[in-house]
This record gives C-alpha cells, structure tokens and sequence, in this order.
C-alpha cells in the first residue's frame, strides 16, 4: 500500500487540486525513467498500473518505450519487472468488442514485437523463478503471439534459447505456470514446422508422456487434453517429427495410456473393462489419444506403412479394437476409436490380415433392444456400471463382422456418427484388399429367414455377408433409419469395387425362396427390384442412392454384370426413366441413373440432357463436399437424420469416369449434330435400336452357336469315319501281308520241287545216254526223232 | 519390447554449409542407400541409428540441418542440445571450406563447450575434382581441436567411422564424468536400466581399461 500512495502523491497538484490524467501520466513516466531510488521507479510504475486499465491509451502512448526500456534496465528488481509485465498485459490484451484494426492492445503489440529485442528480453526474463513474474511472463507471450503469431514465432524462433527456455517451464512443479506454459506451447507450435521440430528436439515427447503418466494418463483432466494437444500440434503433417517420435520407441506407450488393456490375466480383466467409468474429461482424453493415432496413420503420409506396422507390433491395433467394440465406453469414443482403427489398417495387408483372424467379444449389454427408434441417443450415462458387476458378453465373433454389425445398426449402439465410423473402418478394411473383398462375396448368403425384416440380430449365427445382405434388402424399414441401406450399400460397393470375381459370385447368389420361381431371382434383380418398390412408395432418397451406386458400382467394367442386368427387359427403363423426367426426380437420383447407364451404352448414347444430369449431380452440394471420410458432425447428430448422401470412394470413382463419361458422351458422331433438341422418343427410339442392336447380337451368337455345334458333329463324324476307314485299311493291309506270306512260302516249296525235279530229270537223261549207247553197243538203230523226243519230254 | 533398448542416445547434429552432402550422409548411415538428387533441406530432418561401443548399444538421434543462410538462424536453436556435432565441407568446393571457421564460431558460440566435433571432407569419391586437399583439412581440424575424416557418401566410404568416433569419443566423456548425463539438456540420455542400477555414473566398468595407454 506504500507504494500507492507514493505512486498517486503525483495525482494531486501542489494545492492539492486533481491535476488531469496527461499530466499525472506523464509525471509517473518521468519518474519512472528518471527517480535515482528504485523504490521512487518502481512506485511511479505502479501508479501506472493503477491507471492503465482506465486510461489505456493514454498509459500506453506515453509509457510503453519507457517501460520497455525500465524493464530491460532493472530486471533485477522482482516486484519492478512483475509490475511492468502486468501493465504491458493490460496494453496488450484485445479488447474483445473492438475492431481489430482500432484496437489498442493489437497496436500497443506491434509496438512491442517490432523490435525483436524485445522478444528477446521477455525470453530472458522466464529464467526468472519468481512466481508472478513467470505467470505473468508467460501470460504477456500468450497475448503478443495471438495478435501477432507469425512476428512472434519468428522472434521466438531466432532466438537460439528461446524454444529450450520455454521447454523448461514444463518441469515447473507450480502447476498453474506448467500449465500456462503448455497453452502458450500450444499456440506457438500451431502451423510452425520449424518451432514444432525444435520443441521436439527438446525432448517434448518425452516430458509431455511423463505429465500425462504423472495426471493418471486418459483419467487425468484437462492438463492431459492440453499435453494431447500439443502433442497433436508437433506430429500433424510433420514427417521428420513423426520420425522422432516413431524412433524414440514413443508409439509403444500408447497401449498403456489407451488403459483398456488391463491386465489380461487378472481374472477380472472382463468385467474391469466393461466397467470403467466415462466422465467427460476422460472422454475427451481418451479421443485425442485417438486423434493422436490417427496423426501418425493419416492416409497417403510416407510415414504411415512404418507406424502401421509399429502400431500393429506393439498392440495399439489390437486395444483399439477392444475399444471400438467391446468396451462400455460412450458412442462417440467408440466412433473414434473406429475411424482410427479404419486408419490402422487402410492398405496395410498385415493389419487388414490381422483383423480377418481376430474375434471380438461384445458386451450383451450393447445389444440391440426392442426398440430401434432411439439410435441417436448417446449411451454416456447407460454404459456406466457399477463395478465388479458381472457384465454378460455374446460369444465372440469375429471382427469383421462386428463392424459391420455396428454399420447396419444391428448393434444398440449407436449414434450415426459411429455407424459412419465403422462403414469408414469396413471400407479401410476392403482397400488394395482383393482377397478380403472376396473372401466376403464369398459369404454373402440370402438372410436365413424367409422374412428379411425380422429382427437381424437373433441368437442364430451368421456370417458377415448374410448380416449385411439382410441389411442391405431392409429397405422397407427406411422410413426410421435410411441409413440401414445407405451404409449397407456403401459396405456392399465396397466388396465389389474393381474386383470381378466379387461381382462373379455377387451374381451368382440368388435371394428367395427355391419353390417360388416368380420370387426367386438374382441378387443383382433384387436389388433392382427394390430400387423400383423404393422409389414408386417414396422411400427416403438415401435409398436410393445408396442402391443406384450399389449397382453403378457393380456394373462398371464388368460386361458380365451389364448382361445380367439386361436380362430383363424392363431393367434399363428404370434407369433412363428418371433421367428423362422434368421434374419430381430428385438431381442427384437423375444424375446417378446417368451414371450407371454409362458402363451399359458406352459410346452408344449421348445427348445434352444425359451431360446436364451428371453435371448437376456433381455440382450438388452433398456430392461436392464430401468428407474424406464418412463422418456425422455432431450437428447433424442433433437432427434427425445426418446429411450423409454420398462417399468418398465413390465420389472419387465417379470423379475419375467423370472425364470418360463426358468425352464418350459428347464425341458419338451420330449424335452430336441434333443434340439439343434431344427429346422423350428419342429416348425410346434410342431404346429400341439398342435393344435391336442387343437383339441381333444375341441371334448372332446363337447362330455362331448354332454353326459350331455343326462343324463339331460333322468333325466328329468325319473323325470316326476315317477312323474305320483307318482300321479297315491296316486290316486290310495285314491281311495282305498274309496272303504275300504264304505265296512265298508256297513259291519256295515250288521252287525247291522244281529243282528236285531238274535233278531227276538230269537222272533221267543220264540213264537214256546209257541206255542208247548201250542199245548202240547192241546194234539197234537209234533215231535222232527218238532223241528229239527225249528231249521234247523233258521240256514238258 | 527389447528391440528399443538402448544404454544411452545421443544426440547429433550436421552443419556445414548448403550442398555439402549432410542429407547424404545421414541417409547414408541410416538407410545404407545413396541419393544423388536430393532435395535442399527445409529446416532440419531426424533421423536415427543404433551404433555400438565398447558392447553398449548406443541409439544415434540425428538431426540433419539446412546448409542456406536464411536457415542459419533457426538451426542454432539445435546446437546446444546436441553432444556430437558432424561439421561437413565438399573437398570439391573451396569456399565450403573457407566458410568452416564461421562455421565453428556459430558452433562454439551456441553450443555445449563438451560437444564433439567431427570435421568432415565429404565427396571423396570425386578425387579429381578435388581442391581442398587431406593435409589441409588434417591440419584445420589440428589447428581447432577437432577430429578429422574424408568421407564419400556415395561410395559409403568412412562414413560409418565418423558417426561411430564420434560416438566413441562422448561415450569416453561420459565415463570420464564430462556430461552432466541426469541432464537431457546435454544431448545425452542414459537408458533406464543403466539409471535404476546403483546411484552413480554408469560407468562401464570391463571397458575402463581401454583408454589407457
């Protein structure tokens, strides 16, 4: 109080009178810089202060460069530098009714921040262990940086103690100066990679992880959300300090703080979990730990594989996955939990492998009930159980299907937020994951009852296809949750995608009953059957779209799936219908029965009316700005039903077609001439000379059928004839072998009886040479005629 | 969990100026792999390696800063927390060695007096460019009590030794007492089973012997 008086002896004239405000101002300056005492300086500095909240502008234009100046001049001095920091905060600090550009505290800042010597100074000065200097210190540095952020962090960062300055007062045990360090932190890191790199160099993680331990982690109060906060702000799009953090083994303490992952062989482990207790900090917590998570897996970051698979290794997939889907935990810490699930796994093969093999127990007490009017109602205060209760839970059943359970609504959970979540998680799952997408076609099965309406989620098991199937056709109850089709479409695109064989088996599947041959149709029927009933009774346009990208999905690039849906004549007057109606079709339904007519006429169709719908549709608002990600905002939670028509993937495949679609529809020779009075028979005529061209298509093929199963039976004829005549012939041959065998062993004998006889007869000419020269000797006349005839005997 | 445990880290820096192969170096020696075209630095990147000394495993924090003037001022904020500073020049590129004295004032002015510093002659693959020669180096680093080293981050060529001398040397200052360890402020972090075992310094006992002689 001495000082006071001191300071206000100045506010009164040598007769005692009041002197004026300027005068009294520039009276307590003067002192201020000039007393010889330091007691006299600092009893005119405290005069200012008294006046400085009700004569702002005046105090400030005459004492801020003295101030300034004292300040560096007499730091030594406590209360001196504790009071000139309080004035300067009152200068300073932004009158929240006041323009920004005539505001006094943003122009006083300027003043201050020019020089950065005084940044420096203020700097210096936190080395100060006085408490109120600190505070206050560290409360005039939170003013200057949200008036001037970009001056101040350059300041800040030229200084090269600066940042480890500011790092210390985290180690301060006086909470109140911790925890203001850690706001004006938190400002200072926001869109500074440079100052976020050098406050991780000085070790931030580390110090931040250990006063999150040291306030009982995700239970700890707002300290913890501040720690989350900054933490957040150093690792957002800053690769070299996700490195950091990855390297310095800082992942591995997330499985820890995410808590839920109690001790595994404590014989309570269950029911400890499921009775952990949500207040609201610990909610708000518990989604910046998430949030935090999802920073490291953001999708397209070069660090994401790297922090996937760590995150994988180290368990944080595996707790993340207890929280997202067995824990008691409210409906938005769930959500949370699921779009950072969906994060760890997106294009990571071993994480999405991971999910395939693991089951998950859900708490009974999360179950859907009778009534499924009261989806938007947040469990906070219903999962709250008294402990050591014992919770009954369903037997496990495997992960996969759980999330899609929690997408379809077949869970009590749960708001849209997490059934957008979990969709979001599904489709991160079914991403560059051929085998998944198939390994599900493979297991869509027609729901097991004859009502596809009944309660989905009996006690019967069922695979994950066949919950979603049943979800899918569920569009009669749409008037309460349209979303049950919509998300089960999404899921149901995402199975199909770019994957041929899914669609493969998608048409093999037929729904309804085996007797009933008028009901027992293809899935990909269905579906356009309902798409039909949905629209003539006015069903919720989420329906709609939800079926009609289903199938825009599902018939591109895939000529298999476009025959099916011809198949049936009336299929493609459904899709062009609403295109060609004035009015009454909602633009965005128009512009994707466009969209899904295109895979069918490609290059056969063109017409400004088809153009002009899928524009519009491009142009809609939802369609435009779409999330990244399939997300509720909590406004939309508020209402009754979210503002959720399209997502991202799909939007991304049409925006990819889009050029495709407007080239092939713009450049058909045959009908850009008239294109602008392009009308109804048009329509029709187009129709009809498609369906003609089908028509002489498929009498073609049957004809070609027709020619080859010819050609195949008289090859067949000709190839057994010519193997009789094959056989024939080498009998044939064998026999004549025979028959040449035999005459020559007949020739031979022939040959040889025609020597014996040679020889005989050479006896025989020999004994008639004897006997005529014996009848010679004997005087008997032999002739040369009966010689002759001897010899005409031999030649016969 | 064993796979991250570590008996100390250090911290590094590298400075020298703009295109002197820093980025190559640390890529070099974290990633075994050589990039000619690589981009100019922005700011400063980490990067990280485990190394081994005298059977201690030792995690090697390194930040790997920009070389251009308008980055200098921010990069000081780095040299006081670090215990090893690589101080890099092109052996191709004179000037780059001309500028190591502001290089070493900077040094010296900000950071920690028991810093390691290692000078090194990078690009030792281009022999025929050279023009700064071994001897010349040798005898700066002499003249300025620093270690010495040619290295190429192209060929691989010593790079490994400069980080692990380096390594070598504050791992001897820490045994001999040099770094106030229980402070992270030094750019040295002792790993938790050596800090719970005894009170003392954890001084490697087998491995005292080696410095003598």
């Amino acid at each position: 109080m001495e000082f006071l008086s001191r300071g206000y002896k100045g506010l009164l004239g040598e007769k005692g009178q009041p002197q004026s405000v300027e005068i009294t101002i520039s009276k307590l300056c003067d002192r201020a810089s000039n007393s010889t005492l330091l007691e006299d300086r600092r009893a005119a500095i405290l005069g200012l202060k008294g006046l400085s909240r009700e004569y702002r502008l005046e105090v400030g234009e005459k004492s801020l460069g003295a101030l300034l100046h004292i300040l560096n001049e007499d730091r030594a001095d406590i209360d001196t530098t504790k009071a000139i920091l309080e004035v300067l905060n009152i200068l300073c600090t932004p009158d929240e009714q006041q323009e920004p550009a005539v505001d006094l505290g943003v122009r006083f800042t300027d003043e201050i921040v020019h020089d950065s010597a005084n940044i420096n100074l203020l700097l210096d000065l936190l080395q100060e262990y006085d408490f109120y200097v600190r505070f206050h210190n560290v409360q005039l540095l939170g003013t200057l940086l949200s008036i001037r952020p970009d001056r101040v962090q350059d300041c800040i960062l030229t200084a090269p103690m600066g940042i480890s300055r500011l790092m210390d007062l985290l180690d301060d045990r006086r909470e109140i100066i911790r925890n203001e360090s850690l706001l004006l932190l938190i400002a200072l890191t926001e869109n500074n990679a440079d100052i976020q790199k050098i406050v991780a160099f000085e070790n931030a993680f580390e110090r931040l992880l250990e006063i999150i331990a040291e306030e009982d982690g995700l239970n700890g109060g707002i300290i913890v959300q501040d720690c989350m906060q900054l933490t957040h702000n150093l690792l957002r799009y800053n690769v070299s300090n996700q490195n950091f953090f990855r390297e310095t083994s800082c992942i591995q303490r997330i499985p820890a703080l995410l808590g839920v992952s109690l001790d595994y062989k404590h014989k309570n482990y269950e029911i400890e979990f499921l009775a952990q207790e949500w207040q609201e900090q610990k909610v708000t917590n518990t989604i910046a730990l998430l949030e935090l998570i999802r920073i490291l897996v953001v999708p397209n970051n070069i660090n994401t594989l790297n922090n996937q698979n760590v995150m994988a290794q180290c368990g944080v997939l595996k707790t993340v996955v207890e929280l997202a889907l067995s824990s008691n935990a409210p409906s938005s810490v769930k959500a949370h939990s699921l779009y950072a699930l969906a994060d760890l796994i997106r294009g990571n093969s071993s994480s999405q492998e991971f999910l395939a093999r693991t089951v998950v127990t859900v708490p009974y007490s999360s179950q859907r009930s009778d009534s499924t009017q009261n989806l938007t109602s947040d469990s906070n205060l219903k999962s709250n159980r008294s402990s050591h209760e014992q919770v009954p839970t369903l037997p496990p059943r495997p992960t996969v299907m759980a999330i899609i359970a929690v997408a379809v609504g077949a869970e009590h959970i749960e708001s849209y937020t997490a059934r957008a979540a979990a969709t979001y998680a599904f489709e991160c799952y079914a991403y560059n994951n051929p085998n998944a997408q198939v390994a599900l076609a493979s297991t869509l099965t027609p729901p097991p009852d004859d009502n596809p309406n009944s309660n989905i989620n009996t006690a019967k098991p069922q695979s994950a296809g066949s919950l979603l199937l049943s979800a899918l056709l569920e569009w009669e109850d749409s008037e309460a949750d349209p979303y049950v089709v919509w998300f089960s479409s999404v899921i149901f695109s995402h199975i199909l995608m770019n994957n041929e064989k899914s669609k493969e088996l998608a048409r093999g599947i037929m729904i309804g009953e085996e007797d009933n041959i008028d009901d027992h149709i293809p899935l990909l029927h269905s579906i356009v059957k309902n798409l039909i009933l949905a629209t003539r009774q006015n069903a919720d346009v989420r329906v709609l779209i939800g079926y009609l990208c289903v199938l825009c999905i599902w018939l591109w690039d895939s000529p298999h799936s476009v025959k099916e849906f011809l198949s049936k004549d009336a299929h493609l007057q459904i899709l062009i219908g609403p295109i060609t109606q004035s009015s009454g079709v909602d633009s965005r339904v128009q512009g994707l029965c466009a969209t899904t007519l295109q895979p069918i006429l490609l290059n056969r169709i063109g017409a400004d009316q088809f153009v002009n719908r899928i524009t519009r549709l491009r142009e809609s608002p939802h369609f435009k700005h779409v999330p990244q990600y399939i997300q509720v905002t909590p406004e939309e939670e508020a209402r009754r039903l979210p503002e959720l028509y399209f997502e991202y993937a799909f939007v991304e495949f049409f925006k990819n077609n889009y050029e495709k679609i407007q080239r092939s529809i713009i450049t058909d020779p045959k009908l850009t001439s008239g294109g602008s009075d392009f009308q109804g028979d048009h329509d029709s005529s187009m129709i009809s000379s498609l369906k003609f061209v089908i028509l002489t298509q498929e009498q073609e093929i049957i004809e070609f059928k027709e020619t080859i199963r010819q050609l195949a039976e008289q090859l067949e004829i000709q190839k057994s004839s010519s193997e009789q005549q094959i056989t024939s012939m080498n009998e044939e041959i064998q026999s004549l072998k025979q028959t040449i065998e035999t005459q020559k062993s007949e020739r031979i004998k022939l040959e040889k009886e025609h020597e014996d006889l040679f020889v005989c007869l050479a006896d025989q000419d020999a004994n008639i040479k004897k006997y005529r020269e014996r009848l010679v000797e004997l005087g008997a006349e032999v002739t040369d005629a009966e010689e002759d005839e001897g010899d005409e005997d031999d030649d016969e | 969990m064993s796979n991250f445990a570590y008996d100390y880290i250090i911290k590094y820096i590298i400075i020298g100026d703009t295109g002197v192969g820093k980025s190559c170096l640390l890529l070099q020696f974290t990633d075994k792999r050589f990039q000619p075209a690589h981009d100019l630095t922005i700011g400063v990147e980490f990067g990280a390696r485990f190394v081994e000394v005298e059977g201690k495993k030792i995690k090697l924090q390194i930040w790997d800063t920009a070389g251009q003037e308008s980055f200098r001022s921010i990069t000081r904020s780095y040299y006081r927390g670090a215990a090893g500073a690589l101080l890099v020049y092109d052996i191709t590129r004179r000037e780059t060695f001309e500028h190591l004295l502001i290089w070493l004032e900077d040094a010296r002015q900000h950071s920690n007096s028991d810093t390691t510093i290692m000078l090194i002659g990078n690009k030792s693959d281009l022999e025929s460019k050279r023009v700064v020669s071994y001897a010349e180096g040798e005898a700066f680093a002499r003249q300025h009590g620093l270690f010495f080293m040619e290295t190429s981050a192209k060929t691989a060529e010593n790079v490994e030794d400069a980080y692990v001398d380096t390594a070598k040397d504050i791992y001897e200052k820490i045994k001999q007492g040099v770094f106030d360890v229980t402070n992270e402020g030094t750019g040295i972090k002792v790993g938790s089973h050596l800090q719970s075992g005894g009170g003392s310094l954890p001084i490697n006992v087998n491995g005292g012997n080696n410095n003598c002689c």
